[in-house]
């Protein structure tokens, strides 16, 4: 048999055992609460599932051929980076709103839970600005 | 971007998975080109316009195209 998805292999070899290892721990280990075996038992199986399906799929070369279009395809690439770009911006509008939410609610209060509330969006919009700066920098000159 | 892949594809009486497996794309890539919803990438329309037998320009109708960009601007 030949392997014709190397990395989807390991991925599926990854999600059977780490699926198999949540079977066996509820074998081993049960739960005290039966709502929690359950759950343990069906995340167990869901993973095995992906796993012996990626692991399978592998094998194939018709499968492999739909992963790879799947993954490569144009489109989907585009629909992806699109995506990320709008969650992106919905992430800095949140920060925006937390840092405002922080600062107003610090100078109406004089509580210093909200100033801890702003800290971390200063943070982060450090982060986020220096970060930005510096992939663009990159991208204007490898583009 | 208007182009004619519907055209030509139903004229080669395939499907838009035929032509997905053809180009080495997803099927949805095909609709949402044929949609004009998507703009192919050169290298996608080159192989669209090869199974068809066809050159880019007279599939992605590249003149009526460039016409209507350059009215766009005209009209700024």
């Amino acid at each position: 048999m030949k392997i014709y998805n190397k990395k989807g292999m390991v991925w599926g070899v990854f999600w059977t055992v780490l699926g198999a290892l949540r079977l066996v721990l509820l074998v081993t280990h049960p739960e005290e609460q039966v709502f929690q075996s359950i759950k343990g038992f069906v995340f167990g199986i869901v993973l095995l599932t992906i796993g012996l399906s990626g692991f399978t799929r592998a094998f194939s070369r018709r499968a492999t051929r739909e992963d790879l279009i799947r993954e490569n395809d144009e489109r989907n690439k585009l629909v992806k980076l699109k995506t990320k770009a709008r969650v992106n911006d919905v992430m800095f509008c949140v920060m925006v709103m937390l840092l405002a939410g922080g600062v107003i609610g610090y100078y109406q209060t004089d509580n210093i839970a909200w100033a801890f509330l702003a800290f971390a969006p200063i943070l982060q919009m450090i982060v986020y600005v220096w970060s930005s700066i510096f992939v663009s920098i990159y991208y204007e000159h490898r583009e | 971007m208007k182009n004619r892949v519907r055209e030509y594809r139903t004229a080669a009486k395939m499907t838009q998975q035929d032509l997905a497996d053809r180009v080495h794309v997803s099927s949805r890539t095909i609709i949402s080109i044929e949609k004009g919803q998507y703009n192919p990438s050169l290298m996608l329309a080159y192989r669209m316009a090869q199974v068809f037998g066809v050159s880019v320009e007279v599939l992605c109708c590249l003149a009526e195209n460039m016409r209507e960009e350059d009215k766009r601007y005209e009209d700024l």
